[in-house]
C-alpha cells in the first residue's frame, strides 16, 4: 500500500507534465508528442510549442512548485507552527522589491531575476544571524514580520511612482505570479538556488523533526538546533528568492501542499519533504496549464493557487477539528 | 561505564544582554557517581529547572564547575517539564529522535533504532501506542514518550525535570522502578520532584533547595524537609 502510494506520487507531476505539453491553444497530441520525445521526425510547430514554450514552464513549475512545498513543510517545523509558509521570514516581499524596483529602473528580463535574487539572499543574512544569535523563534518570527512589511511597504512605493501606463501594469502582473517569463535562461540562472535549497532540506529531513523538540533537549543531546535552524532558514531563503525572481510571488503552495501530504503520509519529514517535492511540483504544473488554458488570456498564477487553495484549506482544517 | 558527575561551588541563574546577571543558585557541590539518583526537591520557584538545565548541559553555570568524568564521550539525554504542545509525530517516530546522537547528520533511522525505540516503549509500558499520534494520546501517556525518548539515546546521565507530574500513581511507580533499573545498569539519573515520599523510596541522595542554597540531604529526611507528611 505504501509503495504503491508512493509510485502514484511519483506518477503525478509525469501525468500532469504529459498533460500540460498537450493541452493549449494549439493542441499537440499524445502520439505528436512520443515523436518528438523519441527523437522522429516532428512538425516544426509542434517542437517549437513543446520545447520553447511548454516545457521550460513545466520544468519551472515544477521546481519552484517543488521547492515552495518543501521550503513550506521545513518553515512549519522550524517554527513548530502549522501556518508557517517560506514567506513567514519576509523572504519573498524582499525579493518582490528587488524585481519592482528593477523594473521602475528600465532593467531587463535578466535584471529584474537577478535584483529579486539579490535582495531574497541579502536579506536572509540578518534573519539567520537573529536566529543563531537570539536563539528564540518568536525573535525571529518577529524580525521576518518587521522586513516583510517593510519591503511591502516599499512595493507600493515603487508602484505608486511606477509609470500607471507601462510600469505598474507589468509590475502588477509580475507580482501575481506567472510562469510566462520561463526560458532556458531563466531557468539557468535560478534553478541551482532551488536545486540547492530544496536538496539540502531533502537531506536533512529526518532532522530537522529534531526542531520540534525543546531546545534544551537537543543541546543536551549534542545538537545545536541554532545552527540547524539557521541552516534550514538559509536553504528556505534561497528558494524563495530564487522562486519569486524567476515567476513572481506566488501563495498557497507553501501553506497548503505541506497540509495535503500530511494528510496521506503522517507527520515525519523523512517521507513528508520528498513526498511535497513531487505534489507540490505536480500542483504547479497543473495550476499553471489551468492558468494559460482556461480563459483566452492568462490568468495570474496566484489568482488559481488562492482560488483552489483557500477552499481546500478550509476542508482541511475541517477534518483537522473533527479528528481533534 | 564508570562515570562520575561533580557540582563544585555551582551558581545558576540568568545573565541578560547588558550583563546584568540574576543568581538563581549559589554554593551547589555534590559528587555522584554511576548507579547514583540524585532527587532534587524544592517549592515551586526555588530553581530546580535552573539547577537540572545547568547540570544537563543546555546552559552554562554562572560560576563554580560541573563535570561529567569517564572513559570517552559522555552521552547526556534531558526530559524537560511539561509545556510544550505535544510533537505531531507518531510515538515511535518521537522516540527515535533519541537516537539521533548515533545517525550522521544526514542519515534517517534505521530498522535498529526503530527496534530500539519500539523496547523503549515497551519498557514504559505503552508499546500499543507506537503508532498514535502524540497529540492524541494523554498528559501522563506523553510523559512516558517523552522518557522512552530519553532512554533510547543510551545515555550516561540521565536528567528529567518533574518527570512524575502528569502521571497517576500506578506509572509513578512504574517510572520509579524504570528509574532504579536505569541506575543499576551503571547510569546517573538527576530528576526534580514535588513527590518527596517517591525521592525517598527512590532516590540514593537527595538535593533540598530552599532560599537560593541546596542542602545535601538523606533520603530518608526528604518528606521531613519538603513539609510533605
Amino acid at each position: 500500500m505504501k509503495k504503491l502510494k508512493n509510485l502514484l506520487l511519483v506518477l503525478f507531476p509525469l501525468a500532469v507534465g504529459v498533460f500540460s505539453l498537450c493541452v493549449g491553444r494549439y493542441t499537440v497530441t499524445l502520439s505528436d508528442l512520443w515523436e518528438l520525445l523519441s527523437g522522429g521526425d516532428a512538425e516544426k510547430a509542434v517542437r517549437t510549442v513543446v520545447f520553447n514554450i511548454r516545457l521550460p514552464r513545466m520544468v519551472l513549475a515544477f521546481l519552484a512548485g517543488g521547492g515552495l512545498s518543501v521550503a513550506g513543510v521545513s518553515m512549519q517545523s522550524l517554527f513548530f507552527n502549522p501556518l508557517a509558509a517560506p514567506d513567514t521570514i519576509g523572504i519573498s516581499s524582499a525579493a518582490s522589491f528587488g524585481a519592482a524596483l528593477a523594473m521602475l529602473m528600465g532593467a531587463g528580463a535578466g535584471g529584474v531575476q537577478l535584483s529579486a535574487l539579490a535582495f531574497g539572499v541579502a536579506v536572509c543574512i540578518p534573519v539567520m544571524i537573529s536566529g543563531i544569535k537570539k536563539r528564540s523563534i518568536m525573535g525571529t518570527v518577529l524580525l521576518g514580520m518587521v522586513i516583510s512589511s517593510v519591503f511591502n511597504a516599499l512595493v507600493s512605493a515603487v508602484k505608486y511612482i511606477a509609470d500607471p501606463m507601462d510600469e505598474l501594469p507589468a509590475i502588477t502582473f509580475w507580482l501575481m505570479g506567472s510562469m510566462a517569463r520561463a526560458n532556458v535562461r531563466t531557468i539557468a540562472a535560478g534553478a541551482p538556488f532551488i536545486i540547492l535549497g530544496a536538496g539540502v532540506l531533502i537531506l536533512l529531513r529526518w532532522r530537522i523533526n529534531l526542531l520540534m523538540l525543546p531546545d534544551e533537549e537537543c543541546r543536551a543531546m549534542g545538537e545545536r538546533p541554532h545552527i540547524l535552524r539557521a541552516v534550514v532558514m538559509l536553504c528556505v531563503s534561497l528558494v524563495s528568492a530564487a522562486v519569486v525572481s524567476m515567476c513572481g510571488l506566488v501563495g498557497w503552495v507553501g501553506l497548503l501542499v505541506p497540509h495535503m501530504v500530511r494528510a496521506l503520509w503522517g507527520a515525519d519529514n523523512s517521507a513528508v519533504i520528498p513526498a511535497s517535492l513531487f505534489a507540490g511540483g505536480g500542483m504547479m504544473i497543473l495550476a499553471d496549464t489551468l492558468a494559460r488554458c482556461l480563459t483566452a488570456s492568462e490568468i495570474p498564477l496566484s489568482v488559481i493557487t488562492a482560488l483552489a487553495g483557500a477552499p481546500v484549506f478550509l476542508l482541511i482544517l475541517g477534518k483537522m477539528r473533527s479528528n481533534g | 561505564m564508570d562515570r562520575k558527575l561533580t557540582a563544585k561551588d555551582l551558581s545558576c541563574g540568568y545573565s541578560d544582554k547588558k550583563g546584568a546577571v540574576k543568581e538563581i543558585l549559589r554554593g551547589v557541590s555534590f559528587e555522584l557517581e554511576s548507579g547514583d539518583i540524585l532527587a532534587v526537591t524544592g517549592d515551586n520557584g526555588s530553581g530546580k529547572s535552573t539547577l537540572l538545565r545547568c547540570l544537563s548541559g543546555a546552559a552554562a553555570p554562572l560560576s563554580g564547575e560541573r563535570e561529567l568524568t569517564g572513559d570517552g564521550i559522555p552521552r547526556i539525554s534531558f526530559v524537560a517539564q511539561l509545556s510544550a504542545s505535544p510533537l505531531p509525530l507518531s510515538c515511535l517516530d518521537a522516540v527515535v529522535l533519541g537516537r539521533a546522537p548515533f545517525l550522521g547528520k544526514l542519515s534517517s533511522p534505521t530498522q535498529k533504532d526503530r527496534d530500539l525505540a519500539l523496547s523503549a516503549l515497551e519498557r514504559m509500558g505503552i508499546k500499543d501506542l507506537a503508532g498514535t499520534a502524540c497529540d492524541r494520546i494523554s498528559g501522563g501517556e506523553y510523559r512516558l514518550v517523552c522518557i522512552a525518548r530519553a532512554l533510547v539515546s543510551e545515555p550516561d546521565l540521565v536528567v528529567l525535570d518533574e518527570p512524575e507530574a502528569s502521571l497517576d500513581s500506578k506509572n509513578r511507580r512504574r517510572l520509579c522502578e524504570c528509574l532504579k533499573e536505569l541506575a543499576a545498569e551503571g547510569r546517573i539519573i538527576v530528576y526534580s520532584t514535588h513527590f518527596a515520599v517517591n525521592a525517598a523510596r527512590t532516590a540514593s541522595k537527595v538535593l533540598h533547595i530552599e532560599k537560593g542554597a541546596a542542602l545535601l540531604i538523606p533520603p530518608e529526611r526528604a518528606q521531613e524537609f519538603a513539609g510533605d507528611y
